[in-house]
């Protein structure tokens, strides 16, 4: 198990020194400068690049930002003037996470509660209009969505606010948004996985022993059938927790999503690469979670040699 | 511990049941709901009413709240002073002196000047009674504090500091190492401040209303402490308003200024500015009353709320152009530049771009005010020239091309937003139609834009400019030999000598006469550059907002507004 551990870990390191690499040669090839402002002439142009030693070969600013990152310093953006990468991760990882966890874990209540149902019911209409609802959520893009809902539940009968996330009602609208596809894709995985549990033997087994329904069905077969959904769950937390571009620039909210896109159309090379590195670690992290979490919940699941 | 585990499930298990309950309820009520809808809806709505009341403030206290597009840049006026510093300047911060919606000069810091016969030396007295925000007086040293910072060779966000090299020893102080001591720029003492200059410059006053000329308090704002704008207790404000809160990318919150000379002219208690980069929550949000104003919306707006008093347009100083690079065959060939100017039918490009763009055939932007009357520059004299399809087609003949017959295809750059591209197509189809012209479309990335623009590798590529001061300088000045901005490198003696005359001249109406001729020199001779459009910013206020004023850009000004209740 330790052993386990440890080798993720170094794959994980790998995998970011990687990502590092070729992020920032990809972010150096792009065409322009983080200088290209407005009204700014070439001269003084060329004088913030030197400034912030944007001239110096990139093999020695890529080894002076590997040395950097060693000691945990992002850097400093090169668009907000005085702003240090590590703080901006800081001050924009809290609203981003914050709604990824709420959304998270509507989800995952909702999505388990829908696919049961789902499972259980002998009502066609229920089932039918379940499986229309996931279909929807599967398939409607999320800016649409949030457009839809911005229009409909913030504009029209102004029932919730659509600017950043100062109160609970704030959450509202960007947490269904960001939900309604991770219901729809748990909903589904619970209900083929609890129908498949059902008619397991040991499940027939609990029956004819007379144990009573509630018990089993929390029992015997949710237990087995959460499995594919922890094992989506890594992805999809990660996925949530790195904040939507759409969502957080519709709704205005201050996360890493909107920062990300931001930064990248601005060629703000640190912020990028910070971010990325940042997200990185979260995915990787994620994954490892969700395959331990499978090994506590399925002993049979044997960790990989 | 396989007990534990156990427990756990069941616990878990129990709660998805707890909500499978829940959610069968709503599914119950589903169809109730649609009826009942209306009540509830009421019932919602004036619940909205009273949140948004209470998030007003309490106790009657009035709180604007406008939204702006940009968090780029810094507050910092020896910064990156772009976008969220002009809207911040505008109600934190009293330069020396101000332009009205008329250009007529308005003290702010200062309350007089006065300048030498020779137009090289200009004095100005401060106002005694002027404060920053805890209570210290404003002096000549904190106007001197921005001045040196931005010229400071260790400040590498200084991005104006090139505009002050009129100063004596500016230059010398920013690029080779010369003693900040030797910087023109003084304080005879605290409420004197005196500049010289190394050759006349008839467009001082309006060189003003840059950013480096704000003042920012002596020994607070420093170059070693980078974060002093974002912290309430040293981004001090000598204007109506002063910081009092900055959250980055989100929002800042500034409130009155107590010591603010004019204090009991200012209405509203404070006004947060939120920053909204997508067009339909800017929209949106003013639509749920969460913002009271919002600038630069979609064009449709105007269309849909032109009987509302809720519409104000922001006549920007902006001109957008077509730069021909002179070094490509046939763009060398004058009759052809002029051919293609005079076959745009520029109203109808703008029809098709929308609301917000306004056919010009002026390089100098539509709406920049002239010196020496109170009517646009661009108004002021004949057009630079008019534009006459048939008139384009001899010039195209004349050139060697009848009927586009031989033109090699060019191709137009622009930057991929919506509103270029559509501008682009335009003019590829007017073109095409009016002298048989083929033009190769290419649109690029903002960042691409400005590489290849600054590169020159393009052969006709558009461009904008956004003045930085109101004053036909700030355009025509792009233009002469030795300028950083002149990217389709015009190298043509005779401009040259007429902007410097512009410069020199101390007399306003020889002054304009000079810039008009360097105009028609720019554009109605040689089509150095080929003018299209001007645009405007389409901005929804809240009806009970009053007060708002608009200063020589053309922009909102909050200062003395007040909300009604």
């Amino acid at each position: 198990m330790v052993k386990y551990i440890v080798k993720r870990i170094g794959i994980g390191l790998l995998t970011l020194f990687v990502l590092v690499t070729v992020t920032f040669f990809l972010t150096r090839m792009m065409p322009g400068s983080p200088f290209d402002i407005a009204n700014l002439t070439p001269a003084n142009q060329e004088k913030m690049i030197s400034f912030y030693g944007l001239d110096r070969p990139l093999t020695e600013q890529y080894v002076q930002y590997l040395g950097n990152l060693f000691h945990g310093d992002f850097g400093v953006s090169f668009k907000k003037a005085g702003v240090t990468v590590n703080d901006l991760i800081a001050s924009l990882a809290p609203a981003t996470m914050k709604l990824g966890a709420i959304s998270y874990g509507v989800s995952l209540i909702l999505g388990t509660a829908l696919g049961i149902w789902m499972a259980v019911t002998r009502q066609d209409l229920v089932k039918g209009s379940i499986l229309t609802f996931s279909t929807f959520g599967v398939s409607v893009p999320n800016f649409v969505l949030a457009l839809l809902l911005m229009l409909v539940f913030g504009v029209y009968l102004n029932w919730f606010p659509v600017l950043g996330l100062s109160t609970p009602r704030h959450y509202v609208l960007p947490v269904i948004t960001q939900s309604v596809y991770p219901i729809a894709q748990i909903s589904r995985l619970v209900k083929t996985s609890y129908t498949e549990a059902m008619s397991q033997d040991y499940v027939v087994m609990a029956r004819a022993k007379g144990l009573k329904g509630s018990r089993i069905s929390l029992l015997h077969i949710l237990k087995n059938a959460m499995i594919p959904v922890i094992t989506t769950s890594g992805p999809m937390i990660a996925f949530l927790l790195t904040g939507s571009f759409v969502v957080e620039n519709i709704f205005t909210i201050p996360g890493i999503g909107r920062e990300f896109v931001n930064a990248v159309s601005n060629r703000d090379y640190t912020v990028v690469m910070g971010l990325t590195v940042f997200m990185g670690i979260l995915i990787i992290v994620c994954n490892l979670a969700a395959d331990l979490v499978c090994v506590l919940v399925d002993p049979r699941i044997k960790m990989a040699e | 511990m396989r007990k534990t585990t156990k427990t756990k499930w069941a616990a878990v298990a129990l709660a998805a049941s707890m909500v499978l309950g829940l959610t069968a309820c709503g599914g119950g009520n589903g169809g109730s709901a649609a009826e009942g809808s209306s009540g509830e809806a009421a019932a919602s709505q004036q619940a909205g009413g009273d949140q948004a009341g209470t998030s007003g403030g309490s106790e009657g206290a009035k709180e604007l709240v406008v939204a702006t597009v940009s968090a780029a840049g810094s507050l910092d006026p020896a910064g990156i002073a772009i976008d969220m510093w002009t809207e911040y300047a505008k109600l934190c911060i009293d330069p020396l002196i101000r332009f009205d919606e008329s250009g007529n000069v308005v003290y702010e810091a200062a309350e007089s000047y006065e300048s030498s016969d020779d137009g090289l030396v200009w004095t100005f007295h401060l106002r005694q009674d002027a404060k920053w925000s805890d209570g210290s007086s404003v002096v000549a040293a904190d106007f001197i504090n921005t001045l040196h910072r931005a010229l400071d060779p260790n400040n590498g966000d200084s991005i104006y500091g090139d505009m002050l090299y009129g100063i004596v020893g500016a230059r010398e102080a920013r690029e080779n190492g010369g003693s900040m001591d030797d910087v023109m720029a003084k304080a005879l003492d605290d409420y004197t401040l005196e500049f010289t200059l190394t050759e006349p410059c008839g467009y001082f006053l309006k060189l003003l209303t840059i950013a480096p000329f704000y003042p920012s308090k002596s020994g607070v704002a420093t170059l070693e402490n980078t974060n002093w704008y974002k912290d309430a207790a040293t981004s001090l404000g000598n204007g109506p308003f002063c910081l009092k809160e900055f959250v980055d990318g989100q929002y800042y919150l500034v409130e009155k200024n107590p010591y603010y000379f004019a204090a009991d002219q200012v209405k509203l208690d404070s006004i947060r500015v939120e920053f909204i980069d997508d067009a339909q929550a800017l929209l949106s949000s003013y639509r749920t009353g969460e913002v009271d104003v919002v600038t630069g919306l979609p064009s449709y707006v105007k269309e849909q709320y032109k009987d509302s008093d809720e519409l104000f347009i922001w006549n920007m100083l902006t001109s957008k152009f077509i730069l021909p690079n002179l070094e490509v065959k046939p763009l060398d060939d004058v009759r052809v530049r002029e051919a293609i100017a005079l076959a745009l039918n520029r109203s109808e490009i703008c029809a098709a771009i929308g609301d917000d763009y306004i056919a010009s055939t002026s390089y100098v932007a539509e709406y920049m005010l002239s010196n020496n009357s109170d009517q646009y520059f661009s108004k002021e004299e004949d057009p630079l020239f008019v534009e006459d399809v048939t008139r384009a087609q001899e010039l195209l003949a004349e050139a060697g091309f009848p009927g586009g017959e031989g033109f090699p295809e060019l191709t137009y750059t622009y930057p991929n937003s919506e509103k270029d591209a559509l501008l682009a197509q335009g003019i590829q189809a007017q073109l095409k139609q009016n002298l048989g012209i083929n033009l190769k479309l290419n649109g690029v990335e903002t960042q691409v834009y400005s590489t290849e623009r600054s590169e020159g590798t393009y052969e006709l590529i558009r461009h904008s400019w956004t003045a930085d001061y109101n004053d036909p300088i700030n355009f025509l000045n792009l233009y002469t030999s030795y300028s950083g901005g002149n990217f389709n490198h015009v190298n043509d003696p005779e401009y040259d000598e007429l902007i410097e005359k512009s410069n020199s001249a101390t007399d306003p109406a020889e002054r304009n006469t000079y810039l008009h001729q360097a105009d028609r020199v720019l554009v109605g001779e040689n089509f150095y550059v080929i003018p299209v459009t001007t645009q405007v910013y389409i901005c929804l206020m809240n009806p009970s907002l009053t007060g708002v004023t608009v200063n020589e850009k053309g922009e909102p000004m909050y200062r003395f507004a007040d909300l009604a209740e």
